[in-house]
Protein backbone atom coordinates (compact mmCIF):
# COMPACT_ATOMS: atom_id res chain seq x y z
CA UNK A 1 0.00 0.00 0.00
CA UNK A 2 1.39 3.37 -0.75
CA UNK A 3 1.40 5.81 1.72
CA UNK A 4 -0.92 8.02 -0.20
CA UNK A 5 -3.25 5.68 0.25
CA UNK A 6 -2.70 4.87 3.90
CA UNK A 7 -2.88 8.65 4.68
CA UNK A 8 -6.32 9.03 3.14
CA UNK A 9 -7.38 6.03 4.13
CA UNK A 10 -7.93 4.02 1.48
CA UNK A 11 -7.06 1.32 -0.10
CA UNK A 12 -6.65 -0.43 -4.07
CA UNK A 13 -9.00 -3.15 -5.07
CA UNK A 14 -5.76 -5.40 -5.43
CA UNK A 15 -5.12 -4.20 -1.38
CA UNK A 16 -8.23 -5.03 -0.71
CA UNK A 17 -8.69 -8.77 -1.85
CA UNK A 18 -5.58 -9.43 -0.17
CA UNK A 19 -7.31 -7.61 3.02
CA UNK A 20 -10.27 -10.05 2.33
CA UNK A 21 -7.84 -13.28 2.43
CA UNK A 22 -6.62 -12.12 5.65
CA UNK A 23 -9.61 -10.99 7.62
CA UNK A 24 -11.61 -14.77 6.36
CA UNK A 25 -8.60 -16.31 7.90
CA UNK A 26 -8.28 -14.48 11.24
CA UNK A 27 -12.09 -15.10 11.24
CA UNK A 28 -11.70 -18.58 11.40
CA UNK A 29 -9.10 -18.59 13.71
CA UNK A 30 -10.63 -16.41 16.16
CA UNK A 31 -14.20 -16.78 15.76
CA UNK A 32 -14.49 -20.38 14.76
CA UNK A 33 -17.28 -20.58 16.98
CA UNK A 34 -19.46 -18.63 14.48
CA UNK A 35 -20.51 -18.97 10.76
CA UNK A 36 -17.30 -18.20 8.34
CA UNK A 37 -17.32 -15.56 5.93
CA UNK A 38 -17.18 -16.16 2.26
CA UNK A 39 -15.46 -15.10 -0.72
CA UNK A 40 -18.07 -14.18 -3.71
CA UNK A 41 -16.70 -13.98 -7.24
CA UNK A 42 -18.42 -11.21 -9.48
CA UNK A 43 -18.54 -9.12 -12.78
CA UNK A 44 -16.93 -12.89 -14.51
CA UNK A 45 -14.93 -13.51 -11.58
CA UNK A 46 -13.00 -10.29 -11.79
CA UNK A 47 -14.55 -8.19 -8.76
CA UNK A 48 -15.03 -10.44 -5.52
CA UNK A 49 -16.72 -9.39 -2.01
CA UNK A 50 -17.15 -11.09 1.27
CA UNK A 51 -20.56 -12.34 2.32
CA UNK A 52 -21.77 -13.63 5.44
CA UNK A 53 -25.81 -14.55 5.28
CA UNK A 54 -28.66 -15.57 7.56
CA UNK A 55 -27.07 -14.68 10.92
CA UNK A 56 -28.95 -14.51 13.69
CA UNK A 57 -28.28 -11.07 15.60
CA UNK A 58 -30.42 -10.23 18.13
CA UNK A 59 -33.29 -11.82 19.76
CA UNK A 60 -35.80 -10.60 22.22
CA UNK A 61 -37.67 -13.88 23.35
CA UNK A 62 -39.26 -13.02 26.45
CA UNK A 63 -40.74 -16.18 28.65
CA UNK A 64 -39.74 -18.94 27.03
CA UNK A 65 -36.66 -20.74 27.01
CA UNK A 66 -35.07 -22.35 23.42
CA UNK A 67 -34.91 -20.01 20.80
CA UNK A 68 -36.93 -22.02 18.20
CA UNK A 69 -37.32 -19.78 15.20
CA UNK A 70 -35.99 -21.13 11.97
CA UNK A 71 -34.06 -18.99 9.26
CA UNK A 72 -36.72 -17.42 6.44
CA UNK A 73 -36.27 -19.24 3.47
CA UNK A 74 -35.30 -22.56 5.14
CA UNK A 75 -38.91 -23.34 5.84
CA UNK A 76 -42.16 -22.07 4.31
CA UNK A 77 -43.94 -23.76 6.97
CA UNK A 78 -43.55 -24.22 10.86
CA UNK A 79 -43.13 -27.51 12.30
CA UNK A 80 -47.38 -29.61 12.62
CA UNK A 81 -48.44 -27.66 15.74
CA UNK A 82 -49.88 -30.65 16.78
CA UNK A 83 -46.34 -31.88 17.65
CA UNK A 84 -45.56 -28.75 19.61
CA UNK A 85 -45.29 -28.80 23.67
CA UNK A 86 -48.88 -27.00 24.20
CA UNK A 87 -47.17 -24.39 26.76
CA UNK A 88 -45.08 -22.88 23.62
CA UNK A 89 -47.71 -22.62 21.25
CA UNK A 90 -48.98 -19.23 23.49
CA UNK A 91 -47.19 -16.63 23.23
CA UNK A 92 -47.66 -13.68 24.27
CA UNK A 93 -45.36 -11.80 22.34
CA UNK A 94 -44.13 -13.25 19.20
CA UNK A 95 -40.56 -14.63 18.78
CA UNK A 96 -38.63 -11.10 17.54
CA UNK A 97 -35.59 -12.39 15.86
CA UNK A 98 -33.24 -10.61 13.61
CA UNK A 99 -31.65 -12.10 10.54
CA UNK A 100 -28.73 -10.01 8.86
CA UNK A 101 -27.11 -10.80 5.26
CA UNK A 102 -23.40 -9.14 5.37
CA UNK A 103 -21.79 -8.29 2.54
CA UNK A 104 -18.35 -6.38 2.41
CA UNK A 105 -17.67 -4.67 -0.77
CA UNK A 106 -15.43 -2.50 -2.21
CA UNK A 107 -16.58 1.02 -3.53
CA UNK A 108 -14.60 2.18 -6.49
CA UNK A 109 -15.51 5.54 -5.99
CA UNK A 110 -14.65 6.26 -2.61
CA UNK A 111 -11.87 3.30 -2.59
CA UNK A 112 -12.48 1.81 0.64
CA UNK A 113 -14.82 -0.85 1.86
CA UNK A 114 -18.32 -0.60 2.62
CA UNK A 115 -20.59 -2.80 4.30
CA UNK A 116 -23.81 -3.61 3.33
CA UNK A 117 -26.75 -5.52 5.24
CA UNK A 118 -30.00 -6.79 4.66
CA UNK A 119 -31.96 -6.97 7.51
CA UNK A 120 -35.37 -9.04 7.82
CA UNK A 121 -37.18 -11.45 10.60
CA UNK A 122 -38.01 -14.34 10.66
CA UNK A 123 -41.00 -14.04 8.25
CA UNK A 124 -38.51 -12.73 5.86
CA UNK A 125 -39.76 -9.54 6.09
CA UNK A 126 -37.76 -6.53 5.60
CA UNK A 127 -36.76 -4.94 8.99
CA UNK A 128 -37.73 -1.01 9.27
CA UNK A 129 -35.37 1.05 10.00
CA UNK A 130 -35.67 1.79 13.58
CA UNK A 131 -35.78 -2.07 14.46
CA UNK A 132 -32.26 -1.98 12.38
CA UNK A 133 -30.93 1.11 14.48
CA UNK A 134 -32.06 -0.54 17.88
CA UNK A 135 -29.79 -3.54 16.83
CA UNK A 136 -26.42 -1.12 16.12
CA UNK A 137 -23.94 -1.03 19.01
CA UNK A 138 -23.83 1.88 20.58
CA UNK A 139 -21.26 3.55 19.09
CA UNK A 140 -22.96 3.47 15.56
CA UNK A 141 -25.73 4.72 17.21
CA UNK A 142 -24.14 7.64 18.39
CA UNK A 143 -22.87 8.03 15.31
CA UNK A 144 -25.65 7.81 13.46
CA UNK A 145 -27.27 11.34 15.38
CA UNK A 146 -23.86 12.92 15.30
CA UNK A 147 -24.13 14.41 12.01
CA UNK A 148 -26.59 14.62 8.99
CA UNK A 149 -23.87 13.20 7.07
CA UNK A 150 -23.12 9.76 8.89
CA UNK A 151 -26.13 7.95 8.29
CA UNK A 152 -27.26 4.34 6.96
CA UNK A 153 -28.71 4.51 3.41
CA UNK A 154 -30.59 2.67 1.21
CA UNK A 155 -29.46 1.70 -1.74
CA UNK A 156 -29.81 -2.06 -4.51
CA UNK A 157 -27.26 -2.36 -6.82
CA UNK A 158 -26.06 -4.49 -9.51
CA UNK B 1 -20.16 24.17 -24.04
CA UNK B 2 -23.80 25.99 -22.73
CA UNK B 3 -25.76 24.49 -25.81
CA UNK B 4 -25.21 21.34 -24.92
CA UNK B 5 -25.68 21.50 -21.66
CA UNK B 6 -29.06 23.24 -22.38
CA UNK B 7 -30.00 20.71 -24.85
CA UNK B 8 -29.37 18.10 -21.93
CA UNK B 9 -31.48 19.74 -19.80
CA UNK B 10 -34.36 20.75 -22.11
CA UNK B 11 -34.29 17.01 -23.43
CA UNK B 12 -37.62 15.27 -22.19
CA UNK B 13 -39.63 12.27 -22.92
CA UNK B 14 -43.25 11.96 -23.56
CA UNK B 15 -44.74 9.72 -20.81
CA UNK B 16 -48.07 8.14 -21.48
CA UNK B 17 -49.25 7.00 -17.99
CA UNK B 18 -51.55 4.20 -17.16
CA UNK B 19 -53.05 3.13 -14.18
CA UNK B 20 -53.05 -0.61 -13.58
CA UNK B 21 -56.00 -2.68 -14.39
CA UNK B 22 -55.96 -3.66 -10.55
CA UNK B 23 -56.91 -1.01 -9.16
CA UNK B 24 -59.54 0.86 -11.37
CA UNK B 25 -62.19 0.97 -9.66
CA UNK B 26 -64.57 3.40 -12.00
CA UNK B 27 -66.41 2.42 -15.33
CA UNK B 28 -65.02 3.66 -17.58
CA UNK B 29 -61.24 3.34 -16.90
CA UNK B 30 -59.74 6.28 -16.71
CA UNK B 31 -57.81 7.62 -19.66
CA UNK B 32 -53.92 7.66 -19.61
CA UNK B 33 -52.26 10.80 -18.13
CA UNK B 34 -50.05 12.59 -20.72
CA UNK B 35 -46.94 14.08 -18.99
CA UNK B 36 -43.53 15.25 -20.60
CA UNK B 37 -40.75 14.10 -17.97
CA UNK B 38 -37.45 16.09 -17.94
CA UNK B 39 -34.86 13.25 -18.68
CA UNK B 40 -32.82 14.72 -16.07
CA UNK B 41 -35.55 13.80 -13.57
CA UNK B 42 -36.62 11.16 -11.64
CA UNK B 43 -40.20 9.24 -11.62
CA UNK B 44 -41.42 9.96 -8.05
CA UNK B 45 -41.03 13.63 -9.17
CA UNK B 46 -44.36 13.54 -11.30
CA UNK B 47 -46.22 11.85 -8.83
CA UNK B 48 -48.09 15.44 -8.00
CA UNK B 49 -48.95 15.94 -11.24
CA UNK B 50 -50.24 12.05 -12.15
CA UNK B 51 -52.16 11.72 -8.83
CA UNK B 52 -54.77 14.09 -9.29
CA UNK B 53 -55.49 12.59 -12.78
CA UNK B 54 -56.34 9.04 -11.06
CA UNK B 55 -57.86 10.25 -7.56
CA UNK B 56 -61.35 9.37 -8.75
CA UNK B 57 -60.90 5.96 -9.88
CA UNK B 58 -58.59 4.47 -7.45
CA UNK B 59 -59.98 2.37 -4.41
CA UNK B 60 -60.93 3.94 -1.03
CA UNK B 61 -58.45 3.78 1.81
CA UNK B 62 -55.07 5.17 1.98
CA UNK B 63 -52.70 3.96 -0.86
CA UNK B 64 -49.11 2.86 -0.54
CA UNK B 65 -46.19 4.13 -1.65
CA UNK B 66 -46.36 5.09 -5.68
CA UNK B 67 -44.67 3.00 -8.30
CA UNK B 68 -43.77 2.51 -11.78
CA UNK B 69 -43.42 -0.27 -14.12
CA UNK B 70 -42.63 -0.84 -18.17
CA UNK B 71 -43.43 -4.43 -19.29
CA UNK B 72 -43.95 -5.73 -16.26
CA UNK B 73 -40.61 -4.45 -14.84
CA UNK B 74 -40.45 -2.49 -11.70
CA UNK B 75 -39.00 0.44 -12.27
CA UNK B 76 -35.81 2.00 -9.96
CA UNK B 77 -36.81 5.44 -9.09
CA UNK B 78 -33.47 6.27 -8.50
CA UNK B 79 -32.50 6.51 -11.91
CA UNK B 80 -32.98 8.74 -13.79
CA UNK B 81 -35.81 8.78 -16.04
CA UNK B 82 -34.39 9.52 -19.52
CA UNK B 83 -31.30 6.70 -18.69
CA UNK B 84 -34.74 4.26 -17.65
CA UNK B 85 -35.95 5.10 -21.32
CA UNK B 86 -32.68 4.96 -23.12
CA UNK B 87 -32.26 1.46 -21.35
CA UNK B 88 -35.23 -0.49 -21.38
CA UNK B 89 -36.48 0.86 -24.63
CA UNK B 90 -34.02 -0.58 -27.14
CA UNK B 91 -36.24 1.15 -30.16
CA UNK B 92 -37.40 4.31 -28.35
CA UNK B 93 -41.01 4.17 -27.93
CA UNK B 94 -42.77 7.56 -28.48
CA UNK B 95 -44.77 7.76 -26.90
CA UNK B 96 -43.67 5.88 -23.42
CA UNK B 97 -46.27 3.39 -21.99
CA UNK B 98 -45.69 3.58 -18.32
CA UNK B 99 -47.84 1.45 -15.80
CA UNK B 100 -48.46 3.72 -12.24
CA UNK B 101 -49.95 1.11 -9.28
CA UNK B 102 -50.53 2.72 -5.68
CA UNK B 103 -51.00 -0.55 -3.93
CA UNK B 104 -48.18 -3.53 -3.76
CA UNK B 105 -45.11 -2.14 -3.73
CA UNK B 106 -42.53 -4.46 -4.42
CA UNK B 107 -39.94 -4.15 -1.60
CA UNK B 108 -38.49 -7.29 -3.11
CA UNK B 109 -37.31 -4.94 -6.10
CA UNK B 110 -37.29 -1.78 -5.34
CA UNK B 111 -35.72 0.20 -2.26
CA UNK B 112 -38.18 2.34 -0.10
CA UNK B 113 -39.13 6.06 -1.56
CA UNK B 114 -40.43 7.98 0.73
CA UNK B 115 -41.19 10.84 -2.16
CA UNK B 116 -39.74 13.63 -3.12
CA UNK B 117 -37.30 13.64 0.34
CA UNK B 118 -36.11 10.23 -0.72
CA UNK B 119 -34.90 11.66 -4.24
CA UNK B 120 -33.50 14.42 -2.92
CA UNK B 121 -30.89 12.39 -0.67
CA UNK B 122 -30.12 10.15 -3.66
CA UNK B 123 -29.72 13.02 -5.96
CA UNK B 124 -27.05 14.86 -3.04
CA UNK B 125 -25.31 11.49 -2.09
CA UNK B 126 -24.55 10.66 -5.54
CA UNK B 127 -23.52 14.83 -6.14
CA UNK B 128 -21.26 13.67 -2.80
CA UNK B 129 -19.78 10.37 -4.22
CA UNK B 130 -18.70 12.63 -7.54
CA UNK B 131 -17.22 14.93 -6.00
CA UNK B 132 -15.32 12.79 -4.26
CA UNK B 133 -14.43 10.90 -7.29
CA UNK B 134 -13.29 14.21 -8.58
CA UNK B 135 -11.57 16.31 -6.29
CA UNK B 136 -10.32 13.68 -3.78
CA UNK B 137 -12.81 15.03 -0.92
CA UNK B 138 -16.28 15.61 -0.53
CA UNK B 139 -15.92 19.06 1.39
CA UNK B 140 -17.61 21.27 -0.75
CA UNK B 141 -21.11 19.22 -0.72
CA UNK B 142 -20.67 18.92 2.83
CA UNK B 143 -19.99 22.70 3.31
CA UNK B 144 -23.22 23.42 1.27
CA UNK B 145 -25.52 25.69 3.32
CA UNK B 146 -28.79 24.53 3.60
CA UNK B 147 -30.39 27.80 1.10
CA UNK B 148 -27.67 26.76 -1.50
CA UNK B 149 -28.78 22.77 -1.19
CA UNK B 150 -32.44 23.76 -1.01
CA UNK B 151 -31.62 26.13 -4.11
CA UNK B 152 -29.92 23.35 -5.90
CA UNK B 153 -32.48 20.70 -5.41
CA UNK B 154 -34.92 23.51 -6.67
CA UNK B 155 -33.55 24.28 -9.60
CA UNK B 156 -32.85 20.31 -10.89
CA UNK B 157 -36.58 20.37 -9.90
CA UNK B 158 -37.86 22.97 -11.85
CA UNK B 159 -35.20 22.34 -14.76
CA UNK B 160 -33.69 25.91 -14.17
CA UNK B 161 -30.51 25.81 -15.88
CA UNK B 162 -29.74 29.19 -15.12
CA UNK B 163 -29.84 28.66 -11.49
CA UNK B 164 -28.13 25.13 -10.90
CA UNK B 165 -25.34 26.92 -12.93
CA UNK B 166 -25.05 29.34 -10.20
CA UNK B 167 -24.99 27.23 -7.49
CA UNK B 168 -23.06 24.14 -8.74
CA UNK B 169 -20.09 26.12 -9.83
CA UNK B 170 -19.57 27.24 -5.93
CA UNK B 171 -18.62 23.20 -6.23
CA UNK B 172 -15.62 23.04 -8.39
CA UNK B 173 -16.73 20.20 -9.91
CA UNK B 174 -15.11 20.65 -13.49
CA UNK B 175 -13.22 17.75 -14.82
CA UNK B 176 -10.86 17.00 -17.78
CA UNK B 177 -10.07 20.56 -19.36
CA UNK B 178 -11.62 22.07 -17.10
CA UNK B 179 -8.89 23.40 -14.98
CA UNK B 180 -7.34 25.88 -16.97
CA UNK B 181 -10.73 27.36 -17.74
CA UNK B 182 -11.24 27.47 -14.11
CA UNK B 183 -9.44 30.17 -13.56
CA UNK B 184 -6.86 28.48 -11.75
CA UNK B 185 -9.75 27.87 -9.54
CA UNK B 186 -7.50 27.97 -5.43
CA UNK B 187 -5.35 25.42 -6.53
CA UNK B 188 -7.80 22.80 -6.66
CA UNK B 189 -5.70 19.07 -7.77
CA UNK B 190 -8.16 17.26 -9.61
CA UNK B 191 -7.84 13.50 -9.78
CA UNK B 192 -8.16 12.95 -13.30
CA UNK B 193 -11.24 10.69 -11.95
CA UNK B 194 -14.65 10.93 -13.85
CA UNK B 195 -17.88 9.72 -12.22
CA UNK B 196 -19.31 6.73 -14.45
CA UNK B 197 -22.53 4.83 -14.27
CA UNK B 198 -22.66 2.11 -16.90
CA UNK B 199 -25.95 0.20 -17.41
CA UNK B 200 -24.86 -3.01 -19.24
CA UNK B 201 -27.40 -5.95 -21.14
CA UNK B 202 -26.01 -8.27 -22.93
CA UNK B 203 -26.94 -9.97 -25.74
CA UNK B 204 -25.69 -13.61 -27.60
CA UNK B 205 -26.94 -13.00 -30.50
CA UNK B 206 -26.53 -10.39 -32.84
CA UNK B 207 -29.81 -8.34 -34.26
CA UNK B 208 -29.77 -5.84 -37.10
CA UNK B 209 -32.73 -3.91 -36.16
CA UNK B 210 -33.21 -2.36 -32.59
CA UNK B 211 -37.27 -3.60 -32.68
CA UNK B 212 -35.51 -7.51 -32.82
CA UNK B 213 -33.57 -6.54 -29.58
CA UNK B 214 -34.23 -8.67 -26.72
CA UNK B 215 -36.52 -7.57 -24.13
CA UNK B 216 -35.08 -6.35 -20.63
CA UNK B 217 -38.00 -8.49 -18.29
CA UNK B 218 -35.43 -8.31 -14.77
CA UNK B 219 -32.72 -6.27 -13.72
CA UNK B 220 -30.52 -9.46 -13.09
CA UNK B 221 -30.62 -8.76 -16.87
CA UNK B 222 -28.55 -5.46 -16.12
CA UNK B 223 -25.27 -5.43 -14.96
CA UNK B 224 -25.11 -1.67 -12.97
CA UNK B 225 -21.37 -0.60 -12.83
CA UNK B 226 -20.51 2.67 -10.66
CA UNK B 227 -16.97 2.58 -11.75
CA UNK B 228 -14.80 5.44 -12.38
CA UNK B 229 -13.06 6.37 -15.68
CA UNK B 230 -9.10 7.53 -15.11
CA UNK B 231 -8.06 9.27 -17.42
CA UNK B 232 -4.01 10.48 -17.21
CA UNK B 233 -2.21 13.26 -19.09
CA UNK B 234 -1.71 14.32 -22.29
CA UNK B 235 -3.26 10.70 -22.99
CA UNK B 236 -6.78 12.58 -21.95
CA UNK B 237 -6.27 14.13 -25.54
CA UNK B 238 -6.38 11.47 -27.56
CA UNK B 239 -8.84 9.64 -25.22
CA UNK B 240 -12.24 8.28 -26.97
CA UNK B 241 -15.50 7.01 -25.54
CA UNK B 242 -14.64 3.61 -26.87
CA UNK B 243 -11.56 3.90 -24.35
CA UNK B 244 -13.30 5.26 -21.79
CA UNK B 245 -16.05 2.02 -21.44
CA UNK B 246 -13.59 -0.47 -22.17
CA UNK B 247 -11.07 0.94 -19.16
CA UNK B 248 -14.57 0.25 -16.98
CA UNK B 249 -15.34 -2.81 -18.22
CA UNK B 250 -11.84 -5.19 -17.72
CA UNK B 251 -13.87 -7.99 -17.37
CA UNK B 252 -14.45 -7.90 -21.11
CA UNK B 253 -11.43 -6.01 -22.53
CA UNK B 254 -8.25 -6.96 -20.37
CA UNK B 255 -6.39 -3.66 -20.29
CA UNK B 256 -3.13 -4.39 -22.36
CA UNK B 257 -1.06 -1.42 -21.38
CA UNK B 258 0.03 -0.38 -17.33
CA UNK B 259 -1.91 2.82 -17.56
CA UNK B 260 -3.32 2.53 -14.73
CA UNK B 261 -1.99 4.09 -11.45
CA UNK B 262 -1.81 0.52 -9.72
CA UNK B 263 0.02 -0.85 -12.46
CA UNK B 264 3.28 -0.75 -10.69
CA UNK B 265 1.98 -3.26 -7.74
CA UNK B 266 -0.62 -5.19 -10.28
CA UNK B 267 -0.08 -7.97 -12.24
CA UNK B 268 -3.03 -7.54 -14.48
CA UNK B 269 -6.58 -6.39 -13.55
CA UNK B 270 -8.01 -9.75 -13.82
CA UNK B 271 -5.79 -11.58 -12.00
CA UNK B 272 -6.46 -9.54 -8.44
CA UNK B 273 -8.94 -12.32 -7.53
CA UNK B 274 -6.46 -14.97 -6.42
CA UNK B 275 -4.84 -12.81 -3.72
CA UNK B 276 -2.40 -15.20 -1.35
CA UNK B 277 -2.10 -19.09 -1.30
CA UNK B 278 -3.91 -19.99 1.74
CA UNK B 279 -6.88 -17.22 0.28
CA UNK B 280 -7.57 -19.52 -2.44
CA UNK B 281 -9.17 -22.54 -0.63
CA UNK B 282 -12.00 -20.05 0.27
CA UNK B 283 -12.27 -18.34 -3.01
CA UNK B 284 -15.37 -19.90 -4.81
CA UNK B 285 -14.32 -21.29 -8.14
CA UNK B 286 -12.42 -19.44 -10.42
CA UNK B 287 -13.56 -20.74 -13.27
CA UNK B 288 -11.39 -19.16 -16.70
CA UNK B 289 -14.22 -17.09 -18.14
CA UNK B 290 -11.60 -14.29 -19.31
CA UNK B 291 -13.17 -12.89 -22.75
CA UNK B 292 -10.85 -12.25 -25.30
CA UNK B 293 -11.21 -8.73 -26.68
CA UNK B 294 -11.94 -9.74 -30.18
CA UNK B 295 -15.17 -11.75 -29.24
CA UNK B 296 -16.82 -8.81 -27.61
CA UNK B 297 -18.38 -6.08 -29.47
CA UNK B 298 -19.85 -3.03 -28.60
CA UNK B 299 -23.23 -3.13 -30.25
CA UNK B 300 -24.98 0.25 -28.70
CA UNK B 301 -23.64 3.10 -26.71
CA UNK B 302 -26.56 5.84 -25.78
CA UNK B 303 -25.69 8.63 -23.57
CA UNK B 304 -28.55 11.15 -23.07
CA UNK B 305 -30.59 9.72 -26.02
CA UNK B 306 -28.42 10.33 -28.51
CA UNK B 307 -25.43 7.36 -29.79
CA UNK B 308 -22.32 9.37 -30.06
CA UNK B 309 -19.47 7.70 -32.34
CA UNK B 310 -16.82 6.28 -30.51
CA UNK B 311 -14.34 7.80 -31.23
CA UNK B 312 -15.54 11.20 -29.93
CA UNK B 313 -13.31 12.52 -27.29
CA UNK B 314 -14.73 11.45 -23.63
CA UNK B 315 -13.14 15.05 -22.38
CA UNK B 316 -16.29 16.44 -24.38
CA UNK B 317 -18.52 13.44 -23.23
CA UNK B 318 -18.16 14.67 -19.85
CA UNK B 319 -18.23 17.96 -19.96
CA UNK B 320 -21.42 18.40 -22.19
CA UNK B 321 -23.84 14.96 -21.34
CA UNK B 322 -23.64 14.76 -17.83
CA UNK B 323 -26.55 14.83 -15.12
CA UNK B 324 -26.39 17.21 -13.08
CA UNK B 325 -25.53 15.60 -10.30
CA UNK B 326 -22.23 15.31 -12.22
CA UNK B 327 -22.25 11.78 -13.13
CA UNK B 328 -22.37 10.47 -16.83
CA UNK B 329 -24.98 7.53 -17.58
CA UNK B 330 -23.88 5.56 -20.10
CA UNK B 331 -26.24 2.41 -20.95
CA UNK B 332 -24.13 -0.16 -23.32
CA UNK B 333 -25.07 -3.19 -24.91
CA UNK B 334 -23.04 -5.80 -25.42
CA UNK B 335 -22.74 -9.06 -27.44
CA UNK B 336 -20.77 -11.69 -25.60
CA UNK B 337 -20.59 -15.10 -27.13
CA UNK B 338 -22.04 -17.63 -25.37
CA UNK B 339 -20.94 -18.88 -22.57
CA UNK B 340 -20.95 -22.70 -22.40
Amino acid sequence: MGTKEEAQGTLSSTDFGVSASAFILNWNTVCSSFPPWTWVLSHHQVEGYLSLENILLSSTQEEHGELSCPGPGKHSHQEDPIDVDDATLVHTNPCKVHYYDLHIIYCNSYRVPVLYFRAYDSDGEPLEFDEIENDLPAYSKKALSDSKWTFITQESGG
Amino acid sequence: MEEAQKYVWEGAIPLQIHLHESEVTTLPTPPPALILAPRIGYLPLLIPQIKPHFSNALPPGSPDTVWFDYNGLPLKWYIPTGVLFDLLCAEPERPWNLTVHFRGYPSNILVPCEGEDSVKWSFINSLKEAAYIINGNCKNVMNMSQPDQVELWRSVLNGNLEAYVRISSKLRLGTVGDEYADGGGQGQVKTGRVPVRLYVWSVSEDFDDLEDAPQIDSWDKISYINRPVEIHGEEGNYFTLQDAVKSILPEYFPNKSSTKEESSRDEDENEQTVPSEEGEKYLSENVDTCYPSDNVEIKLVRIQGIEPKMDIPFSWVVKNLTNPEHYLHICVCLKVPQVL
